[in-house]
């Protein structure tokens, strides 16, 4: 237990609160950690803009990856002075997929998630991420408030 | 972090397999646990069938007998457990109650099971586990 943990972290204080708990729980149980940042990208606008060229697409993406390097550089900084092992990973698509996805290809052991709604009706409707990972995984998912 | 340890059971294998995970880490952080059976009376039922309340108490006394055998169970498998552990009974809905328990009780982390109802009620209302992790204000572990 807690031999390999997979945090998503997407730039949110309950997500660097996440990324907190499972720094001292692998520090306790000795385990490494992967953290992960899901890029979002406009793949449904993508298909019904695809006469106004690539360009607003690409330039939106790239600011996103940016915004995503940004987002593992603060997490490599907050992880200052653990003695684990830590990947970084940053993958594009959708979140909840993503993030089961890349629990499997690493092979993690549990998964600590902070709880963020998405508010409303897109909550009601789509769930949260969290909860999507939470119900989708096949480990152990923590959430974290 | 785990002062004290919430596992909601039901006597399924997912809610064993949580309170195994609970225990766990318990031993690793030397915490105590909270085992909860929630009773789902027929509540809405009694409501309507005024007139036959007798077989209605009667599936109460059984449900409640049941929910012994299961708190007995936990009992059984959770011995040897270094810790303080507190074993309880509530009645009602059950994501309410756990969510209501945690709180009188200030525990620090619910470990439950996942285990959805099926179809369309599932689709309504969640399963317990889900709106556990959606409504707590404690952390939550959903074990497989």
């Amino acid at each position: 237990m807690f031999k390999k943990i997979m945090v998503p972290v997407d730039g949110s204080v309950t997500s660097w609160k996440a990324l907190e708990k499972a720094k001292a729980l692998a520090e306790l149980c000795h385990g490494d950690l992967v953290v992960a940042h899901v890029v979002l990208t406009y793949s449904n606008a993508e298909l019904y803009v695809q006469e106004a060229g690539g360009d607003i697409l690409d330039v939106e993406r790239t600011t996103m990856k940016k915004l995503g390097t940004h987002v593992l550089d603060t997490a490599k900084s907050k992880m200052e002075g653990f003695s684990g092992k830590v990947e970084y990973v940053m993958e594009v698509g959708q979140p909840a997929s993503q993030i089961l996805n890349l629990a499997e290809k690493h092979e993690v052991t549990d998964i600590v998630i902070g709880c963020r709604g998405l508010g409303g009706i897109e909550e009601f409707l789509l769930g949260s991420v969290s909860s999507k990972v939470a119900q989708h995984a096949k480990v152990p998912v923590l959430i974290v408030k | 972090m785990f002062k004290k340890i919430l596992v909601p059971v039901d006597g399924s294998a997912p809610a064993w397999r949580a309170m195994d995970t609970a225990r766990n880490l318990a031993e690793t952080y030397h915490a105590d646990l909270v085992i909860v059976h929630v009773v789902q009376g027929l509540s809405t039922r009694g409501l309507i069938v005024n007139g036959m309340d007798i077989s209605v108490k009667n599936d109460n006394v059984n449900s409640t007998k049941i929910g012994n055998m299961i708190l007995d169970t936990a009992k059984d498998r959770l011995k040897g457990f270094p810790g303080k552990v507190e074993y309880d009974m509530e009645f009602g809905d059950a994501a309410e109650k756990i969510m209501d328990d945690a709180r009188d009780k200030s525990v620090s982390a619910i470990v439950v099971g996942r285990r959805g109802l099926s179809g369309v009620e599932e689709f309504l209302l969640g399963s317990v586990s889900s709106r556990l992790v959606q409504y707590a204000d404690i952390p939550v572990m959903v074990v497989k």
